[in-house]
């Protein structure tokens, strides 16, 4: 059975500029031929901690190795692609099936693909053996290793092939592939004959050239990538600066091409103002804003109560004031295979502080209860606000909040997944495919299920789902399990997807992002010629 | 470098009754006008922390989700900031929580310094004052923000473990001014009098090495009322001091830097009333010093 | 003066040390764990790996024997290893103290320079307005914090001059004019506080030199004010502010973290910062020792040079 393609999803796409009274500033991304050349300069507010895929599972790691290395397969990118796709493509495979038990895989090699031309690797082809070292080395040491968990061996009967072996089957193996996460390494990185932390060398769009940590990732594009005539760039500069202010300032000054920590509209108003060449656009993140809660810490342990409190929080009204946009969700993310519409969420959860207190009453607790509400100050000032807001909602139906301010690390290791706290807010992991969102969270043994949900009908439904393999039937499976969940779980609370505006010089074109950590879309952008990363000192 | 003027030594000075003090306040009022004005002003802050909630229309958190960034008007008279809350509440909120927290930080240092600072003064050389002075020493040689930085971040982010690391900043600045007054005080032949006639230590530090400490210590304490607040204010912009939904100042000023450009009510009045603050406590200092130690009119 | 250079030296090693043990304890009483902050976003990670891990990195060793490795490691020169990218700490801090040592220096030669130029034109022209107007900028200057300044200087440069500072760190061998233009800003943020105790004090200790005995002969004979204030008073007013030198280069080099962020700058603050928030135990305790160390042989420069100048001080 040939799975190349899987229904499309009607993303909102990244480029919404329909309305060209709503957004500022000016529009070409779509307009005019490619121009080859020119570098593109880039802020990020922190550096990568460490280049090692296997190592690191921050973003910041597998953005910057994005462009270097490339996976098997990846989700499609193009100028007709809509933003959050679920549309799948070869990257490093042009093809795979599946056997009929579903239990083999085979993939089917690009060949010709040379790694770029760095020592120890010096541009030799990519084959099958580097698919074997990286997996090998995933399973014994890598981040990642739960991605693959379900493969139990993997094999090249040639240079060209890969047969992996499962013990159940899994439909949904090519997009663990084309996520977050499974960079194919050279058998050199991953036998230590060149270091991960410090080096890459893949067979992506673009190669490091220089990298000091803390200040600056210089890329130059790589002339041995395997589409040819791309990627458009002669390189891209990306130079870490963590104060938003001056990375607007920069981009004001025309010292940046692109700028993605300006949140509110009136702020990106006043940046065109001085700076009219400037394309706004506003981009789907795919981390959900979350409020959750411990089940087993009283009085959560009550359904009403929980229910209560998701009608007490005013969604739209929080994107509408403290975001540049978004889609209430549900507990799998709107833009995924699999998800429930934005309009039926709204109707099984809605805003309703009136019935929230009286289900708060049915549930013993009439004038509402006082709990401490765990919180980091480690993404940022606007979750931070967020939070008070659900806080203010909160004390509307009678529950007081006091915000417990944490640290990252101590937030995340010992509170969140050490299930030391009753009430939470703050970002969730952003999981790409619906089976990853409720496997981790929702099943009674899931690896991210810190909230002590614990209901063997839902466990049951979920593997249910994850073995069904028509792809119609598992979304529908899928969203019967999203309704469960929001009438007998309600918990933990995907409030909704946010939107963040990135703002680009006019002068650039062809900009197509989707939303997983590696920038291959980065190939098909060009710059005008007299764009100002043309001229060597920028 | 100090002075003889404010010497209370038991024979010569006037008595201190109540007369002599009034006079005192309108000669410091008379002499060291600015320094008046600072005080002046530093009072007004004491009394608006201290009433904010019957002078601030609205509450400190409380979000007005209609009014999100309004500029000064009738209503909010300075502005609302992103979460629709008005700022000149906010002001004054703030003002509680910096007063609270300087006041807190500078008494239970000032005690503890002082207490330390004696100590080590009254034996100077022997090995308590060894060890102690090494200890402050020790404090001392890491600079402000990063000391701050790594307790903060040892302790976790809250008023009281603010309160806590900014104790700790301050501590060696109080031990310093007691332990220099005790090594001089201690040679003075009062108090060789006085050990000759068999009083006890404690009795000797209380009843001739305190009211010696009076007049450089309150000049340092306003001194050091200025460091506090602009080190929490600094915490509060890295992120680690006084948490949301709190109001502090310094905290509102991190939090409106981000909207400089369209909404720079945000920054400017919690901005202004820092500063202001900053100020009157700077200039107190200095009139104090003035007075109370002529000689070395800085 | 040797002995006392010795008596300072010894003294300020005791310091340094006093400050890796108590830094060192400090940290380690600390919840979060390195390990589990790196594994934190992904799925499926068991507890014997994370148990491994944290066996790897020597964290589940008694507090004493891990002081004593540390101490005996820095002994040899060796600060560590990064428990995030397993560099050296000691090469990392290597190569970025230069760089905020570059930025302190420029601060402090604003503060200084600065300084005694405002001190001692408001000493000369007493009670004008020239006098007070200075008075009130070196008060206000004490008074607004240096990232607040810094900010407001970043923001408006940009809206007004449209000009913002270059963004990619180069040292001043690799382009001297970007560097400058780099650091201009934060050194003036980070010098103004001195230079405006420095100008107060050294208006004080001028005028209280003046009133002195040995002043007045000189100006009995005629000599103008100015003359006697650049001839014979300097010498002796420079002194007070020798003693409060020290403290200002503590505060100047505290004001580093915060604005090698705004302005990122790569140097031994931002390092810190980053090391803090990611509970990196080896980074942060080689740069917090490090700063002391700055410190403590910056005041003890100043301490020899003032026993230099002033015998009497050198026999306390």
């Amino acid at each position: 059975m040939s799975l190349l393609l899987l229904p499309a999803c009607s993303g909102k796409s990244a480029n919404d500029n329909t309305d060209p009274n709503k957004l500022p500033g000016v529009n070409n991304n779509d307009v005019g031929t490619p121009v080859p050349g020119g570098i593109y300069r880039l802020a990020a507010v922190a550096d990568a901690p460490s280049l090692d895929p296997l190592k690191e599972s921050s973003v910041a790691t597998h953005a910057a190795v994005g462009l270097v290395y490339s996976k098997l397969i990846d989700y499609k990118i193009g100028p007709d692609v809509p933003f959050g796709t679920n549309d799948l493509e070869g990257d490093l495979a042009t093809s795979w099936d599946t056997s009929t038990d579903g239990l083999t895989w085979t993939f089917h090699l690009r060949q010709g693909v040379k790694f770029q031309n760095i020592d120890p690797v010096n541009g030799r082809e990519f084959t099958s053996a580097d698919v074997i070292c990286t997996m090998d080395a995933i399973k014994a040491r890598g981040q990642q290793r739960g991605d693959i968990s379900m493969i139990n061996t993997w094999t090249a009967p040639d240079k060209y092939t890969v047969t992996m072996k499962l013990g159940a089957p899994y439909p949904d193996l090519a997009y663990k592939f084309a996520g977050n996460f499974l960079w194919m390494l050279p058998c050199e990185g991953t036998q230590e004959k060149f270091d991960l932390l410090t080096k890459a060398i893949g067979t992506g769009p673009f190669q490091i050239t220089k990298w000091v940590k803390d200040r600056e990732r210089v890329y130059a594009k790589n002339p041995n990538y395997y589409v040819p005539g791309k990627p458009y760039m002669d390189g891209i500069d990306v130079v870490v600066i963590p104060d938003t202010t001056a990375q607007a300032a920069a981009l004001r000054t025309k010292k940046l091409d692109a700028v993605a920590t300006v949140q509110d509209l009136a702020s990106v108003q006043a940046l065109v103002k001085s700076n009219p060449n400037i394309f706004v656009t506003k981009e789907m993140q795919y981390a959900p804003f979350m409020v959750y809660m411990n089940q087993a810490v009283k009085p959560f342990d009550d359904l009403r109560v929980r229910q209560a409190v998701s009608m007490a929080i005013d969604r739209e009204g929080m994107i509408a004031n403290l975001r540049p946009g978004g889609k209430i969700s549900g507990p799998v993310t709107p833009l995924v295979t699999g998800a429930l519409a934005p309009d039926e969420v709204k109707s099984l959860q809605p805003f309703d502080p009136a019935k929230a207190k009286q289900l708060l009453a049915a549930a013993g607790v009439p004038n509402g209860f006082e709990v401490k509400m765990l919180v980091t100050n480690g993404y940022g000032d606007t979750v931070l606000r967020e939070a008070q807001w659900v806080q203010q909602d909160l004390e509307k139906v009678g529950i007081k909040v006091t915000l417990d301010t944490q640290d990252y690390v101590t937030y995340f290791t010992k509170s969140f997944a050490g299930k030391e706290y009753a009430l939470g807010a703050g970002l969730q992991t952003p999981w790409l495919t619906a089976d990853d969102m409720l496997v981790s969270q929702y099943y009674s043994k899931g690896t991210r299920n810190w909230f002590n949900i614990n209901d063997p009908t839902l466990d049951k439904m979920i593997f249910d789902a994850r073995s069904q393999t028509d792809a119609t039937k598992r979304a529908t499976a899928d969203k019967d399990i999203s309704r469960y969940i929001i009438k007998n779980v309600s918990n933990p609370l995907n409030l909704y997807l946010y939107e963040a505006f990135v703002l680009y010089g006019g002068y650039m074109h062809g900009i197509h992002p989707q939303p997983e950590y590696g920038s291959r879309h980065l190939i098909n952008v060009w710059m005008d010629k007299d764009a100002p990363g043309r001229s060597p000192s920028s | 470098m100090v002075t003889t003027t404010t010497t209370t030594a038991a024979t010569t000075a006037p008595a201190r009754t109540a007369t002599w003090r009034r006079s005192r306040w309108w000669e410091f009022v008379r002499t060291q006008r600015l320094a008046t004005v600072a005080l002046v002003i530093i009072v007004l802050f004491v009394v608006a922390a201290i009433f904010a909630p019957l002078l601030a229309p609205y509450g400190a958190t409380e979000q007005i989700r209609t009014a999100i960034r309004h500029a000064p008007d009738g209503r909010y008279w300075f502005g609302t900031d992103d979460l629709g809350r008005d700022i000149y509440s906010r002001v004054l909120y703030g003002a509680r929580t910096s007063i609270l927290i300087s006041v807190t930080t500078v008494v239970v240092s000032g005690a503890i310094g002082t207490a330390i600072g004696v100590l080590s003064g009254y034996f100077g050389g022997r090995w308590l004052d060894s060890l102690l002075q090494r200890i402050m020493d020790a404090i001392i040689a890491v600079p402000g923000l990063v000391l701050l930085l790594f307790l903060a971040a040892v302790l976790g982010p809250s008023i009281r473990n603010t309160i806590i690391a900014l104790i700790i900043l301050i501590v060696p600045a109080f031990s310093r001014v007691a332990r220099g007054e005790m090594l001089r005080v201690r040679e003075e032949p009062y108090v060789e009098a006085a050990r000759a006639n068999g009083c006890g230590t404690v009795r000797i530090l209380v009843r001739h090495g305190l009211p010696n400490l009076f007049a450089p210590l309150i000049v340092v304490t306003s001194l050091l009322f200025a460091g506090v607040l602009i080190a929490e204010s600094a915490l509060s912009f890295l992120g680690i001091g006084t948490p949301p939904p709190t109001a502090s100042w310094g905290r509102m000023l991190s939090e409106g830097t981000r909207f400089l450009e369209i909404a720079p009510w945000m920054v400017v009045f919690p901005g202004g009333a820092l500063t202001l603050a900053v100020l009157a406590f700077n200039i107190l200092g200095d009139g104090l010093r003035d007075f109370l130690d002529p000689r070395s009119r800085r | 003066m040797a002995e006392y250079a010795l008596r300072r030296t010894g003294y300020g090693l005791l310091v340094v040390f006093s400050v890796i043990v108590l830094v060192f304890l400090g940290l380690h009483a600390v919840p979060g764990n390195a390990v589990r902050a790196q594994l934190a976003d992904s799925p499926g990670i068991t507890e014997e790996e994370i148990a491994k891990r944290t066996a790897a990195l020597g964290l589940d060793q008694p507090i004493g024997t891990q002081l004593l490795h540390f101490l005996g490691g820095i002994f040899r020169g060796d600060l560590g290893r990064s428990f995030v990218d397993n560099r050296s700490v000691a090469s990392e801090i290597g190569e970025r103290l230069p760089i905020t040592l570059q930025l302190g220096l420029m601060a402090v030669i604003i503060s200084v320079i600065l300084g005694f130029a405002m001190g001692m034109l408001a000493a000369v022209r007493q009670n004008s307005l020239m006098d007070h107007s200075l008075r009130v900028v070196s008060v206000s200057g004490l008074s607004i914090p240096n990232f607040w300044l810094a900010l407001l200087m970043v923001t408006y440069l940009a809206i007004y001059a449209g000009w913002s500072p270059p963004l990619v760190y180069e040292g001043p061998t690799q382009n001297l004019g970007n560097n400058l233009a780099q650091t201009i800003l934060p050194a003036i943020a980070l010098g103004v506080a001195g230079m405006a105790g420095t100008a107060r004090l050294l208006r004080s200790s001028l005028l209280e030199v003046m009133q002195s005995n040995f002043i007045r002969t000189v100006r009995a004979r005629g000599a103008s004010r100015a003359t006697v204030l650049f001839k014979h008073a300097t010498r002796s007013s420079i002194l007070p502010v020798f003693t409060v030198l020290g403290l200002q280069v503590g505060a100047i080099l505290g004001g580093t973290v915060i604005l090698e962020s705004i302005f990122s700058i790569p140097g031994l603050g931002l390092l810190v910062f980053r090391a803090v928030q990611v509970r990196d135990y080896p980074v942060v305790m080689g740069c917090v020792i490090v700063y002391a160390a700055v410190f403590v042989l910056v005041n003890l420069i100043v301490d020899l040079t003032y026993g230099l100048i002033d015998p009497r001080v050198r026999y306390r």
